[in-house]
């Protein structure tokens, strides 16, 4: 062989090693981006996320919560100042929704988080030491998913009183176990894959283990679960305001909203609507996200 | 096989005694003194240092909970702190209502779901997959207490074809149920479809064509004998996810069941019904995925209990 | 002699999401009734492929035939209805899948498993008939017939592998597709293998396409050889005709050039400089090309066509056009 061709060849693999550190995002995103439905969700989750953090810029907190009882059930569209429509206080449904929105996905996002790291480091003890320690935490995590999450979290609300971080915590109680059974798997299979045990051969320190070959290898699936549980974990919050528990009258909550609205849905259908269609947008755009992640973070999970 | 469902009966002992224990746990994590706040109003301090000694609210918090232990294992959930019934009572009355809900929740969620998944699976990529998982998103985004209010004023309050509160007859079922399955039909279907077309991917699938079997039989000796195994292992999670939504259903439905005495409970922060109600629900779950894995020793040849 | 089979002209192309996937590009293939034929070739030059045609068993999601057919005892496999083929597949054509830990359904005993065939191919037959059919070739393959009753899962690779050969033998196919039978298997168990497959052969005088990377299964065990590349056949002749002979396309005497020879003092193996053909474009000239040391402009612009260098023995490959061996 010419050593030309010797040396293009050599070039050629290390460009095709390059590509795989270096544009890891950029990859990720060419695949993400593909996916229409992916996108879509995208742009409608930000866009009901930046209005509910911007909620201030757009309508005043007191339209929120001040009763003008002369106002009551405008309907959406028939007023300017009350796109939405009002309740039967004669609040603007705009603002509670908005101002409400920023407690469920707020809140939401919080609970993920907590539950997310939390399952990194307990998953990550528990696999990374093994043991005593991985069958005490282990049995905790079963004990706790033996119970149906909702009610898992009602009674945890109930010992630590009321209160939106209350809510917070005990519904990342309720996530936790599942993540560190994720992480801990991941890890436990991870251990003793060839490429670790290769990069251990030559000589790579402990650390470089960790963070380069084991915990990339563990966000991708982390993350899709994560996003996939947000839905679910907005779902719950919801559940929780409409049955009153965690979040104080007369704070809007998106839940809370429909459950005070109840008895008037029936002949003002979109009192019902308004915050039923916000959830489920929120929650459909998040599975769409959801999967568009998996796919492009794991193409072999697609079908 | 006998013994092996002993064992695991036996090991739901441990998984009752911890979960009931965290809930003490966390409850003596939390300042505040229940007995202050059950006393009237006008009590002395010793009145309502002798309500905490009668409720045994003064002993530590593991003496408390190894008494309440004791009572358990004679039958005695406690008695309410605000109505002083018996908690053990008042869940015998009430989960008949929640279980029946929860099983018969889960068995038609099934009955859909498979077929449905299925179904998608075969036809993957075609319209009605694509028209099949666009409703299960959609009824997998719907929060099911809107679904169940959607449900009430259509069905019955504009209508009147059925009952819209309470228990009875067999007609109070037919919108809580519809109310708790449909989120699972949606999550059930959509994993269906995942199992199925993985194994409808394998060698032994591609092996079973090979041999000249029709797609029929491909598909239902072959292909769904091989799902149905993660299928199964999903009912488990399937009917805890039930019993968790039937909590919001069983309020708009204002079903007498044990997800309503829950949620009031907690309104008030009753700790014994809460403690009582998580207990039993923990023992029903248990037993059910039990008579899941026993299930699965049937279909699985690989799976042996010893 | 008659044809049993005849690809003409094949081309298959998979089309995933990141690109599309030449694997079979233009191949013609013809095999003789009772004739062995080695299908010999690096990994991802469209062997397989070829099998899976055969049976049109391609996965349907991803693979398309783009061009060629396949003529089976006169008859299209591509142009026949769905019970044409079920009719064709297990009975007439079986093929034995190249891993045997995966080819076996989990759920269902090794009885059931190879009965179902007889069920689909011959219903006319009592269940006694089936049993007795099932305990015969358990045992023709070295299979105890009462362990037919286990699951595949406590039965090892080699025994799994057995199995799969019982199942694929089970209707006495005309023409049998065996994917690297013997790759997923300790050497010792391969050996036992093929001399089972040698025998079986002699017994019901099946056609074979015998599928490997091995020259050496196929200097022992076939009677003619077909070398792959890139999707076509570069080279066919008898093992007698490509074995012997000194001057073989360029690929094929690079592949024997790869075989460690015990008699000569040589110190290392002669590698194949270069890598696999991109399967994701197809060459305008000779697919070979890139890796040839006698490449030519001609050979990376024009496709070389046929060249019989002997009876029976074409070589795809402007070197030898308008030469002959035996004159």
């Amino acid at each position: 062989m010419s050593e030309q061709m010797k040396a293009s060849a050599k070039s050629d693999r290390v460009s095709r090693l390059k590509s795989t550190s270096k544009g890891r995002f950029r990859i990720f995103w060419k695949r993400y981006s593909r996916n229409k439905l992916a996108m879509a969700g995208l742009v409608v989750f930000m866009i009901i996320l930046i209005a509910s953090f911007a909620a201030p810029l757009i309508v005043d907190y007191s339209a929120a919560i001040k009763q003008k009882i002369s106002n009551k059930f405008i309907q959406p569209g028939s007023s300017a100042d009350h796109f939405l429509g009002t309740d039967q206080f004669g609040r603007d449904m705009m603002a509670r929704v908005l101002y409400g929105g920023r407690i469920s996905l707020g809140a939401g996002l919080a609970t993920v988080a907590i539950a997310f790291l939390g399952g990194i480091v307990l998953g990550g003890v528990s696999g990374y030491f093994g043991g005593t320690v991985d069958t005490v935490i282990m049995r905790v995590c079963d004990m706790l998913m033996a119970i149906p999450g909702t009610m898992l979290a009602m009674a945890i609300v109930a010992a630590l009183g009321a209160g939106l971080d209350k809510l917070m915590i005990s519904l990342s109680i309720v996530l936790m176990p599942a993540q560190a059974r994720m992480v801990r798997a991941a890890i436990m299979n991870l251990r003793n894959a060839e490429f670790i045990e290769a990069a251990r051969t030559y000589g790579t320190k402990n650390a470089r283990i960790i963070f380069k070959h084991l915990l990339p290898n563990i966000m991708g699936p982390l993350i899709v679960s994560t996003f996939m549980s947000l839905g679910t974990v907005i779902l719950c919050i919801a559940s929780m305001g409409y049955l009153g528990i965690g979040i104080q009258a007369p704070t809007p909550e998106w839940g809370s909203i429909i459950s005070e609205n109840q008895s008037n849905i029936r002949y003002y259908a979109y009192l019902g609507y308004v915050p039923g269609i916000f959830i489920m947008l929120s929650v459909l755009s998040l599975n769409f996200i959801g999967d568009g992640l998996r796919d492009a973070l794991d193409p072999k999970m697609k079908n | 096989m006998l013994k092996y469902a002993l064992k695991r009966i036996l090991l739901l002992i441990p998984t009752v005694l911890g979960i009931t224990l965290f809930i003490y746990f966390i409850m003596s994590l939390v300042p505040g003194d229940p007995a202050a706040m059950l006393a009237p109003q006008e009590a002395t301090a010793e009145e309502i240092e002798a309500l905490r000694v009668s409720m045994g609210l003064d002993k530590p918090m593991l003496i408390q909970y190894l008494r309440y232990i004791w009572n358990v294992l004679q039958g005695d959930l406690g008695v309410s702190w605000f109505t002083k019934k018996s908690v053990a009572a008042e869940l015998v009355n009430r989960l008949p209502y929640t279980l029946t809900l929860g099983v018969m929740s889960t068995l038609i969620a099934s009955i859909i779901s498979i077929p449905l998944g299925t179904l998608t699976a075969v036809k993957h990529n075609t319209l009605a997959d694509y028209v099949v998982t666009f409703l299960c998103l959609f009824f997998s985004a719907m929060p099911n207490f809107w679904l169940a209010i959607l449900l009430q004023i259509n069905f019955s309050l504009n209508t009147g074809w059925l009952p819209a509160f309470g228990m009875g007859t067999p007609a109070h079922y037919v919108m809580p149920v519809i109310a708790v399955c449909a989120s699972s039909i949606a999550s059930n279907t959509r994993s269906t479809r995942t199992w199925v077309l993985d194994v409808i991917r394998s060698d032994y699938v591609r092996t079973a064509r090979a041999k000249g079997a029709n797609e029929v039989t491909v598909v239902m000796k072959h292909a769904l004998r091989n799902a149905l195994l993660p299928i199964i292992t999903g009912l488990g999670s399937s009917f805890a996810g039930v019993l968790g939504g039937s909590v919001v259903i069983e309020t708009v439905f204002a079903i007498p069941g044990v997800s309503t005495y829950l949620t009031t409970a907690v309104g008030v922060r009753d700790m014994p019904i809460i403690t009582g109600c998580i207990m039993v629900i923990s023992i029903f779950v248990g037993i059910v995925n039990l008579l899941i894995d026993l299930l699965y020793s049937v279909i699985d040849p690989r799976v042996k209990y010893e | 002699m008659e044809n049993i089979l005849e690809i003409k002209n094949l081309k298959v192309q998979y089309n995933t999401d990141e690109a599309v996937v030449y694997a079979v590009n233009g191949l013609s293939l013809e095999l003789a009734k009772g004739e062995i034929l080695g299908l010999v070739g690096e990994t991802g030059a469209g062997k397989t492929t070829t099998a899976l045609s055969i049976m049109n068993l391609l996965p349907d999601a991803v693979a398309e035939v783009t061009g060629g057919e396949i003529i089976y005892n006169g008859k299209n496999v591509f142009g026949m209805s769905k019970s044409e083929l079920r009719d064709l597949r297990g009975s007439e054509v079986s093929m034995i899948f190249q891993d045997p830990m995966t080819s076996l359904n989990p759920v269902m005993t090794v009885n059931d498993q190879i009965e179902e065939v007889l069920k689909i191919h011959n219903p006319q037959m009592t269940k006694a008939e089936r049993d007795k059919r099932v305990a015969d070739i358990l045992s023709l393959v070295g299979i105890a017939p009462e362990r037919g009753k286990s699951f595949p899962h406590q039965f090892s690779g080699g025994m799994k592998q057995r199995v799969v050969i019982a199942m694929a033998l089970v209707a006495e196919p005309s023409l049998l597709l065996a994917d690297e039978p013997t790759t997923a298997l300790d050497v010792t168990i391969q050996a036992q293998i093929l001399t089972l497959m040698k025998e079986l052969e002699e017994k019901l005088g099946t056609s074979m396409i015998f599928i490997t990377h091995d020259l050496g299964i196929v200097a022992e065990f076939c009677q003619s050889v077909a070398v792959i590349y890139g999707g076509e056949i570069i080279e066919r002749g008898t093992v007698e005709q490509v074995f012997a002979c000194t001057d073989n396309h360029p690929y094929t005497s690079s592949l024997f050039q790869c075989i460690p020879d015990l008699e000569t003092d040589e110190a290392r193996l002669k590698p194949i400089p270069g890598f696999v053909l991109d399967p994701r474009t197809v060459p305008k000239g000779c697919p070979f090309a890139d890796r040839c040391e006698h490449c030519t402009e001609r050979c990376r612009t024009e496709k070389p066509a046929v060249q019989y260098v002997e009876e029976g023995h074409f070589i795809k490959c402007h070197l030898f056009e308008g030469r002959r061996h035996d004159v």
